[in-house]
């Protein structure tokens, strides 16, 4: 006996079957792919333990701020956004120069100490300058860009960031969240 | 055997063939320490650019990214030791390729769709084959001559008159 004809519309529902599985194939494979980075990935951790040369000569150990509240900010001196904050980096350290468990370090990465020494000689800067050969530093904090600073408690561990230009009061929350009295 | 079924003996066999070539292949020579480095660079996206890699990125970051990952591979870090230590520092966006459990789903999923859809599309098509194929028997054929008998009959009395 003669079966029934093969139906052509299987054949079109058989392809439409693989296109769709396609492009759900095409679609699932994007999944897990972020294009954002987590801004808190850092908070928490034991900060970083650098060892730095600092802009008027020596070594700024990192791990030897132990004990004190530690705000850490990187900047550069091409960079626009870093000259908009500081003016309110020199506020809040004047404002704090008498504090004796506070500390603030400057963090220079993709400059060179020429400008650096050029721009802190014209500049009201009340803070420790620390240079940042190799981006080792930035890498260890986690930096995507400059400025960006970050709050150490003193048993050394990270726990704000602030990316973007910060103004006083966001220094001193900052500055709150490193004391542990937010 | 029949000839399908050799056919399908040999298909398989050249599978089997190709699958152990290439295991054999990859296993062949292990990756130098600049292979690892820029492999791993591929994977990692550079942070201060827009969906570029480090390995892609002309950016002082990413290059300092590729220094710190060529130093750490010859330090003896493992390449998940080194994915590690920026997914604790950007967050797991850093790698360009998922890993781990995600990773599996993200890319075992789609070939497994694509095996189904393709698995599909073969089924309909030797079904297609399969139907196309069927010849009319001797029983066909007289059911057709007895139905064509049977609507001519009429007309050709009327014409004979």
């Amino acid at each position: 006996m003669i079966g029934r004809p093969a139906h052509p519309v299987r054949l079109v529902i058989g392809v439409a079957a693989v296109v769709v599985g396609l492009v759900v194939a095409v679609l699932v494979s994007g999944l897990g792919r972020s294009s954002i980075f987590d801004p808190v990935a850092v908070l928490g951790r034991p900060a970083p333990a650098d060892v730095l040369p600092a802009l008027k000569g020596g070594r700024i150990d990192l791990a030897d701020l132990r004990g004190k509240a530690v705000l850490v900010n990187f900047w550069n001196t091409w960079c626009q956004p870093c000259q908009e904050e500081a003016p309110a980096l020199a506020g809040f350290t004047a404002r704090h120069a008498d504090d004796a468990t506070f500390v603030m370090v400057g963090v220079v990465h993709d400059d060179t100490p020429e400008a650096v020494s050029r721009w802190v000689g014209t500049h009201d800067v009340g803070w420790q300058v620390a240079l940042d050969p190799g981006n080792r530093a930035a890498l260890d904090f986690g930096t995507t860009g400059q400025p960006e600073t970050y709050a150490i408690s003193p048993d050394g561990v990270i726990v704000g960031k602030r990316a973007g230009p910060a103004s006083v009061d966001d220094l001193e929350r900052l500055l709150d969240l490193a004391r542990g009295t937010p | 055997m029949s000839r399908r079924w050799l056919r399908r003996v040999l298909a398989g066999l050249v599978l089997v063939v190709a699958a152990v070539s290439l295991t054999l292949a990859s296993q062949a020579t292990p990756p130098t320490a600049a292979e690892r480095a820029h492999h791993l660079d591929t994977e990692l996206r550079c942070p201060v650019c827009q969906g570029l890699s480090v390995a892609d990125s002309p950016s002082s970051t990413a290059k300092a990214i590729a220094d710190d990952v060529a130093r750490r591979v010859t330090d003896g870090e493992s390449d998940e030791q080194i994915r590690q230590y920026y997914v604790g520092r950007y967050g797991a966006g850093i790698l360009l390729a998922p890993s781990g459990t995600p990773g599996v789903i993200a890319e075992g999923l789609p070939l497994l769709l694509a095996a189904l859809a393709a698995t599909g599309l073969v089924l309909a098509l030797r079904r297609g084959r399969r139907r196309s194929g069927r010849v009319a028997d001797a029983q066909d054929e007289e059911i057709v001559a007895r139905l064509r008998a049977h609507a001519s009959g009429p007309a050709d009395k009327e014409r004979a008159r």
